[in-house]
């Protein structure tokens, strides 16, 4: 069930009026429950059941380790939780990479093996509500949370159907509070959520989706394509998983706005950075902080000199890119970022700069931007590119190494560069335009949303079209 | 006035709330409003469901009925077959029709001598599904359909979710043609340049037969960046890739043989052919094995009928005979009409 799909406008309306009139507040979290894990098995109904384990482990594992004061104990629970959740999660989306990363190993020593690999369905979301489950027993052992006594409530947060398949990763600490008070949609509240909805919606369908087919064409064989086929592919592609990406997260917002539950935000305008560690403080916010706080602090963080932050920096951002999936493209493109924000930390050492202050000067603003921008749109090569080989077919017709002729810029692809390159000017990356429209007079937040609705009722795609971060 | 009015009805009701729904219903109306000018402007075509046309040339007491898509007008010459062949032919059709559609344009064909039947690997494919489907297809007929086939989860719920979309379109006349408001859009703005529109619209045919223009014009006339774009949106109008000839389609065909067989009609079925281009990028092997596999079966079951499959005749495999993916040009047309004529006399026909 996609957001952008008229199943779900139609499940939402039905859950929103449903639970406007209820009372009790227990009640009314069972039905959002109820409807949560309906809304997760209208992708594969049996898998829910899998949600429901790792909910109940981890309720059960936070409890245990609040209640242990033996820190032996502590460690033994919080190594449970992270077998049971890193081990159901490497099975089903690592399972047949490492066993074929295991043939390779035997073939280099001479030993041909022919293993057998499973037929193995992804789980959607499982990347999601697995870290989120995660955080949570991290959080308690920790000693940062307590854990709620209500089963029902942690459920709720792991399977809150808004953010329940693609993020974004919510913590417990944000989530839970807000459940054990009374949310009535407010007007204000409710109206934000619906500008945010549509604003989504509109990044979607009617940007995003209508650049896939053509970037899906040229990166189906990049060969065939010349160069500035090539590099409109590269920067339609940068457009589209931005848009397709902070689209979804919008909409994710905007539904729980709806129903009166607040989620941080989870992009602001990451293209406008102007250095790699700012890109990284922009891009995807809640799986950034999930890394940094629970994988690159846990590794040691910057407490053990210089050499070792480099290294921690390194090795979570290579993990970031194998949790993006089972691929050493991903790894790939998680080493290249990894790289560029420890060249980017070295740099800003070198000048005596902390790397995450605002850069100053136009010269440093351009240098800066222009550097973050092209190592950024360079790294989408491997991350879309369906293994090395192509990436490097890629990577070589983009430099202007490539034997491919045909030409097809296509205007869909053209427009949405257009689009994506004058919000990048007009806007400012601190605007958020869900709190600004609401606050503005009745007609122009007429005139905004009526663009928004009559763009998306004219150039919308109405084929549901998968958000490219569910397959993560 | 309508300021005013507006004014007024919100000082009588006041609050938040009232402000967020006056807000949801102008933007609702204001896009719908939006979207019936864009319509209009760009001279959006009504598609139509049926289109009729019929050809006497003799006193038959019962006629040939004759159903296909823009396929078959574009790939049969049906005046110069009527001629030939001394028929009374009554065709029928609509956009991207299959089985499906041609079931209920049937109803009103009681007492015919002869049924034909054209189609092609395209458009028996069931993950392409025409536009004039809800129109003609009654919802609990898809239901039952698609529950008999077992249909995936994915195709049940795009055939089932076609019905409340085009309801919609009545409201949002634009909603879910956004490639046609871009092409029709293109094509103005060239227009009004003073630059003449491309021999052949992105969009495909306008009619179920062709226009002297559209029939001239070859696939191989297409810049390669085109043909990819062209694919591209195919693929686009498709569920999944064609791979599929199981379901409502397969169902719907073997009914109306059934029931024509019931009445002594002669029962005759056209595959049609599709461009090389098309082939080649939209369908592989194991779906053309399927597609045989699928004729196969409806040939032991309805053992009287006759099919006849032109999409295998090698003197039609050729880019040139097409003046895009799926339709073919007027070379196409002759080649086509010529090879179905001489199958026919081949067989001996009961009228």
């Amino acid at each position: 069930m996609i957001f952008t799909s008229l199943e779900f406008l139609v499940f939402f309306g039905l859950v929103v009026a449903i639970r406007w009139p209820m009372q009790n507040q227990s009640l009314e979290k069972w039905f959002l429950l109820v409807a949560s894990w309906l809304f997760y098995m209208s992708w594969n109904p049996p898998f829910v059941l899998l949600l429901l384990g790792i909910t109940t482990s981890d309720y059960f594992i936070g409890k245990a380790i609040a209640r242990s004061n033996k820190s032996s104990t502590r460690h033994l629970l919080m190594g449970a939780s992270l077998s049971i959740d890193l081990g159901i999660l490497a099975f089903f989306k690592y399972a047949n990479f490492l066993t074929d990363q295991w043939r390779v190993i035997l073939s280099l020593t001479g030993v041909e093996a022919d293993p057998v690999f499973w037929e193995i369905i992804l789980p959607a979301g499982i990347s999601f509500f697995v870290f989120q489950s995660l955080s949570y027993t991290f959080d308690i052992y920790r000693g940062k949370l307590s854990p709620t006594n209500s089963w029902r409530d942690y459920s709720l947060f792991i399977a809150f159907f808004p953010q329940l398949v693609a993020g974004p990763i919510v913590r417990a600490a944000d989530f839970l509070p807000q459940l054990g008070k009374r949310t009535r949609p407010q007007a204000a509240l409710f109206e934000s959520g619906l500008a945010l909805f549509l604003l989504g919606a509109f990044k979607k369908a009617v940007l995003s989706d209508q650049i896939a087919p053509q970037v899906n064409l040229v990166f189906a064989s990049p060969s065939q394509f010349d160069q500035i086929t090539l590099i409109a592919a590269l920067l339609g592609f940068a457009a589209q998983i931005y848009l397709d990406f902070s689209g979804y997260s919008d909409m994710a917002i905007g539904c729980a706005r709806m129903m009166g539950y607040r989620f941080l935000d989870n992009f602001a305008m990451p293209y406008k950075s102007f250095s790699i560690t700012e890109f990284w403080h922009r891009w995807h916010i809640s799986l950034s902080t999930w890394l940094r706080d629970y994988v690159y602090i846990s590794f040691g963080g910057s407490r053990h000199g210089t050499v070792r932050t480099y290294v921690n920096l390194l090795v979570t951002m290579l993990l970031g890119g194998l949790w993006h999936g089972a691929s050493w493209n991903f790894v790939l493109w998680g080493g290249i970022h990894g790289a560029a924000l420890c060249v980017h930390k070295v740099w800003c050492h070198l000048l005596n700069k902390n790397p995450s202050a605002p850069v100053q000067g136009f010269g440093a603003i351009l240098f800066g931007w222009s550097l973050a921008f092209v190592v950024v749109v360079l790294a989408w090569i491997p991350f879309r590119c369906a293994n090395f080989g192509e990436a490097s077919q890629f990577f070589l017709g983009v430099v202007g190494f490539g034997n491919g002729t045909i030409n097809t810029i296509s205007p869909q692809l053209l427009a949405g560069l257009f689009i994506l390159i004058m919000g990048q000017l007009m806007f400012s990356k601190n605007q958020s335009w869900d709190v600004e429209i609401p606050e503005r007079p009745f007609w122009y937040r007429f005139a905004a949303y009526s663009f928004l609705a009559a763009m998306i009722v004219v150039f919308g795609v109405t084929q549901a079209v998968p958000f490219i971060y569910f397959q993560f | 006035m309508l300021c005013k009015l507006f004014k007024s009805f919100l000082s009588v009701v006041r609050g938040p709330w009232c402000t967020i729904l006056s807000l949801f219903v102008l933007v609702f109306c204001s896009a719908a409003v939006f979207s019936h000018f864009i319509a209009y402007a760009l001279g959006f075509r009504q598609i139509k469901s049926v289109q009729q046309a019929t050809e006497p040339t003799g006193h038959f007491s019962r006629p040939v009925f004759s159903f296909g898509s823009s396929l078959k007008g574009f790939a049969i010459d049906e005046a110069l077959l009527t001629n030939a062949r001394g028929w009374h032919t009554i065709s029928k059709g609509c956009g991207a029709g299959s089985p499906a559609e041609f079931e209920f344009l049937l109803n009103d064909s009681a007492n015919n001598s002869s049924l034909i039947i054209f189609t092609s690997i395209f458009e028996m494919s069931e993950g392409m599904i025409s536009p004039s489907r809800t129109s003609l297809v009654p919802f609990l007929q898809s239901v039952q359909d698609t529950w008999d086939m077992v249909l995936g989860w994915e195709q049940t719920k795009t055939i089932l979710w076609k019905y409340p979309l085009d309801s919609l379109q009545e409201v949002f006349p634009t909603l879910g043609r956004s490639w046609e408001v871009q092409v029709l859009a293109r094509d103005k703005i060239r227009a009004l340049l003073g630059r003449s529109s491309t021999p052949a619209s992105d969009d495909g045919p306008i009619d179920l037969n062709p226009t002297s223009n559209e029939i001239q014009s070859s696939l191989l006339d297409w810049d390669s960046g085109r043909l990819e774009r062209n694919v591209v949106q195919m693929q686009q109008m498709s569920v999944s890739l064609h791979s599929n000839f199981a379901g409502p389609k397969s169902r719907a065909l073997d009914r109306i043989l059934t029931r024509s067989r019931q009445s002594d009609t002669f029962n005759i079925v056209v595959i049609l052919p599709v461009s090389p281009a098309f082939i080649s990028r939209n369908v592989d092997r194991e779906a053309v094995n399927a597609f045989d596999l699928a004729l196969i079966k409806l040939q032991d079951r309805h053992p009287d009928a006759l099919i006849i499959r032109l999409d295998n005749e090698g003197l039609l495999q050729n880019d040139d005979l097409f003046w895009d993916l799926v339709h073919m040009n007027a070379r196409g047309q002759a080649s086509t009409t010529a090879l179905l004529l001489e199958r026919l006399n081949n067989t001996t026909l009961q009228k």
